[in-house]
């Protein structure tokens, strides 16, 4: 059935292509131009990785769940070679988990959200916050102990209740990746104007 | 005197049948290696909780639950991981134990993969689940012999993500 609509689809746009309405006929001139043509957008397709740093001390001991901290654009984001986020915008993330380091060896926790970017006043909503880390860096989680608590109190009973995990804490500066959360449109820069000789 | 050339013999040919399981049990292991972590279904997120395996509290399971639920969503026994498919956005988890609970709040985000890593440590009377964010190398690392937990052991929605159809 889709298969016999489409061609007739098709065949519809012709003749009404052909036979406009003289009403609808668009003015002929340089405004109605501007008017009727579409600037082409710069799209930043959902999903986009970004890199951000997050600017504020946080930790799993300092932090509040819940907390916003302030983040910003480590790297321009380029679409088409033309520049649409600049490195140093500001934005905002917040953490979503924070728990201190306790008893018996367990490590601090800390999660975070990146949340939006703001350029020129307009909102760019982020999500997937990821730290850049590296080699065996978990910047999510501070020392773990458990075991040599487990092993304290296998070997000298529960003092090794007293062994505390360790926390994580985020310095300014440290880097994260994000992603763009919706499809974000941005005007293309106005073409150079022509220069016209002078004539002599 | 035949126990004894029966023991012999066994000894003897112990260290061959090792070299000759070797390379069945390197297969294994390259095998394991290549674990290859499932793509969440489009638009949703998924966590992958672990417990690497070890003597600590090995008898004890890790029962995840969403918190304020009272079914669990499963039970990780030593070793063991499962995979939770979601609806993305903010989401609680606890673990609990005869003395005490734990809880982590993710954040799950469309088509992303999260993990989470529970530990038994030690407690007074028995062994504490504790839960934590964990990452992708981590599990790699920690974790070379991924192994399922037993479907009998899921919630049917956990059950359905590990074991379709």
């Amino acid at each position: 059935m889709t298969l016999l609509l489409q061609p007739l689809a098709v065949a519809e746009i012709p003749s009404v292509q052909a036979s406009p309405d003289p009403a609808q006929v668009a003015p002929v001139g340089a405004e109605a131009a501007a008017a009727t043509v579409p600037v082409p957008a710069l799209m930043v397709p959902k999903g986009h990785p970004i890199v951000i740093t997050v600017e504020a001390e946080i930790g799993s001991k300092i932090s509040q769940t819940g907390e916003v901290f302030p983040i910003r654009l480590a790297q321009p984001v380029v679409i088409d070679g033309i520049e649409v986020l600049p490195a140093g915008i500001a934005g905002e993330g917040q953490v979503v988990h924070a728990k201190k380091g306790g008893m018996a060896g367990a490590a601090g926790e800390l999660v975070l959200a990146a949340r939006y970017l703001d350029h020129g006043g307009r909102r760019i909503a982020l999500r997937s916050f990821k730290f850049a880390e590296a080699g065996d860096e978990i910047l999510t989680r501070g020392k773990d102990n458990v075991g040599i608590a487990s092993a304290t109190n296998a070997v000298i009973g529960p003092l090794g209740f007293l062994i505390g995990g360790g926390n994580t804490i985020i310095a300014p500066g440290t880097a994260a990746t994000a992603k763009i959360r919706y499809d974000e449109a941005f005007d293309s820069p106005d073409p150079a104007p022509e220069t016209v000789e002078p004539s002599h | 005197m035949n126990k004894v050339l029966a023991a012999l013999a066994i000894a003897a040919a112990t260290p061959a049948a090792m070299i000759a399981a070797t390379p069945a049990a390197m297969a294994q292991a390259e095998t394991e290696a290549e674990f290859v972590i499932p793509t969440p279904p489009a638009g949703k997120g998924q966590v992958i909780f672990y417990r690497t395996g070890g003597l600590s509290g090995a008898a004890l399971g890790c029962a995840v639950f969403d918190v304020g639920a009272a079914d669990k969503l499963s039970s990780l026994g030593a070793g063991r991981y499962f995979v939770l498919v979601s609806e993305p956005g903010p989401r609680s988890f606890t673990v609990k134990s005869l003395e005490t609970k734990d809880a982590l709040t993710l954040e799950i985000e469309p088509d992303e993969t999260q993990f989470v890593r529970c530990k038994i440590k030690s407690g007074f009377m028995s062994g504490r689940a504790d839960i934590a964010p964990s990452n992708e190398a981590e599990f790699r690392k920690r974790y070379g012999n991924p192994k399922l937990v037993d479907a009998d052991d899921m919630s049917d929605g956990v059950r359905l993500a590990n074991y379709p159809g």
